[in-house]
């Protein structure tokens, strides 16, 4: 991987097909003045934020990317950075142009079949990954390869282009469940599926990052941009589930994180999740992972 | 490839010299106890079968490791096969982004010589700092380890996970 200062220009020949990346390539800097970059074809690639908000604009719609956020830009997607507040860093990992299609292929499948069949039916879509996602933890390992690209650590670039390998399967798993979901949704046109899905998917990365807050249908679907009742029946399409039902199960798999950290009562992991009610929490924990929370902790 | 300069960019070699027996040093390269001992991290071959080696067990010629670094142990890091085990003195595996590494293990006035090649490395300048200056510098640290580790035992790997951004790990 390599680790760059933010160009003026991403395109200086004004190209319009993306650029390939011959390595990972990290442009990252602290800004302390405006930035803002002519638009460019963009590659596979994570776009992140620290230190404040920054306005990635892609496709023609701007995204705010701030804390616990990441925004995954698909090879092709138009794409433009600007900034306005000092001292916010802006991160953009461009993946090697080579990586996801070999990554993805190798999932599909496997080793053995990997060496007898040829690269003929690339590259494979990710259009379906390319959204605003509510990832703190993904966000924080991007974040934490502008350390491993400017340590000293021996082997710290080997380190670097490891980690972004796992973070890149995980990315494809991500999209190839995506496709799947987005195929229960009763559409006509491919593109139309697609916008719901990412609307739909959007709104449950933001339960997902606001699960124990005060969240009802009408703010989920404001995610969605669409009418509680649309939202409601397009994420069953989706999902199979209600977007109640999966809130239950977001907080219930949080549940389980917390209690099998031992520490904390089940008082408390009712309070860390927005249970009002330690018996009815009891009883539907029961229901999810087969024993009551107070026997999963011990086991 | 040589440069205008005469310096070939497309491999480095690295010499050690460690007071121990060549048996030792090849011990050291070629079992994930001796490897663990003083590298990266926690390392598994396996074998042809695909029957991971028991710990003391010597890697061979067609073996296959998984490499994890120190901070996530039960994730695999890197890939790599391991191309030539003589048994004795020549041990050669790929590493990096498949670039052949060939240690060569030999006597030189009364003490064991570890010669490290790593090779076939591109010579673009971007590469050059990439590959050829970073992971020769990677190897210095370890090569050191691996002779303070085989003469007197102490491990100059960084324990603490809280401090970063140092060449000892």
């Amino acid at each position: 991987m390599y680790l760059q200062r933010l160009p003026r220009s991403f395109n200086v020949s004004h190209e319009i097909t993306p650029p390939f990346y011959t390595d990972h390539f990290l442009f990252a800097e602290e800004l302390q003045q405006p930035y803002e970059c002519p638009e460019f074809p963009a590659a596979i690639g994570l776009l992140v934020a620290a230190g404040g908000e920054c306005q990635y604009r892609v496709n023609g719609t701007r995204y705010p990317v701030g804390d616990g956020q990441v925004f995954f830009v698909n090879r092709g997607s138009p794409l433009q950075v600007r900034v306005t507040g000092k001292a916010v860093m802006p991160a953009l990992l461009f993946f090697h142009s080579r990586l996801p299609d070999l990554v993805q292929f190798s999932l599909s499948y496997g080793g053995e079949v990997l060496l007898e069949k040829p690269f003929d039916s690339l590259p494979f879509d990710f259009s379906y990954l390319e959204r605003l996602h509510s990832d703190a933890a993904l966000r924080q390992s991007v974040l934490s390869l502008i350390e491993l690209g400017s340590s000293c650590s021996s082997f710290a670039s080997l380190q670097a282009d490891s980690q972004i390998r796992d973070m890149f399967e995980s990315l494809l798993m991500r999209n190839q469940e995506a496709y799947k979901h987005s195929q229960n949704i009763q559409a006509v046109k491919a593109s139309t599926r697609l916008e719901i899905f990412r609307r739909i998917a959007a709104a449950r990365d933001w339960m997902e990052a606001n699960y124990s807050g005060d969240i009802n249908l009408e703010k989920i679907a404001a995610v969605a941009a669409m009418n509680s009742q649309h939202f409601l029946r397009m994420f069953k399409q989706v999902y199979s589930i209600t977007p109640h039902q999966y809130l239950i199960d977001i907080k219930l798999r949080r549940a389980a994180t917390l209690l099998e950290s031992g520490e904390v009562t089940i008082n408390e992991v009712c309070q860390a999740i927005g249970f009002e009610s330690p018996f009815s929490f009891s009883v539907l924990f029961k229901r999810r992972f087969g024993v009551p929370p107070s026997q999963f902790r011990k086991v | 490839m040589a440069n205008q300069l005469g310096a070939d960019f497309s491999e480095f070699k690295l010499r050690v010299n460690i007071k121990t027996p060549i048996e030792n040093v090849y011990r050291a390269w070629t079992t994930p106890l001796g490897m663990e001992s003083w590298f990266i991290g926690k390392l598994v071959y396996i074998d042809r079968n695909g029957v991971e080696r028991s710990k003391e067990e010597q890697a061979q010629e067609g073996d296959e490791y998984a490499l994890s670094w120190h901070h996530t142990p039960d994730q695999v890091g890197m890939k790599g096969k391991v191309l030539k085990a003589n048994g004795k003195n020549l041990y050669s595996f790929l590493f990096s982004k498949g670039f052949p590494v060939t240690i060569s293990i030999y006597t030189e006035h009364g003490e064991t010589i570890c010669e490290l090649i790593e090779s076939n490395l591109p010579t673009d300048e971007e590469s050059v700092r990439m590959h050829f200056v970073r992971e020769s510098k990677g190897w210095i640290f370890y090569l050191a380890n691996l002779k303070s580790v085989l003469e007197g035992g102490l491990d100059l790997r960084n324990q603490n996970w809280d401090i970063k951004n140092v060449i000892t790990r």
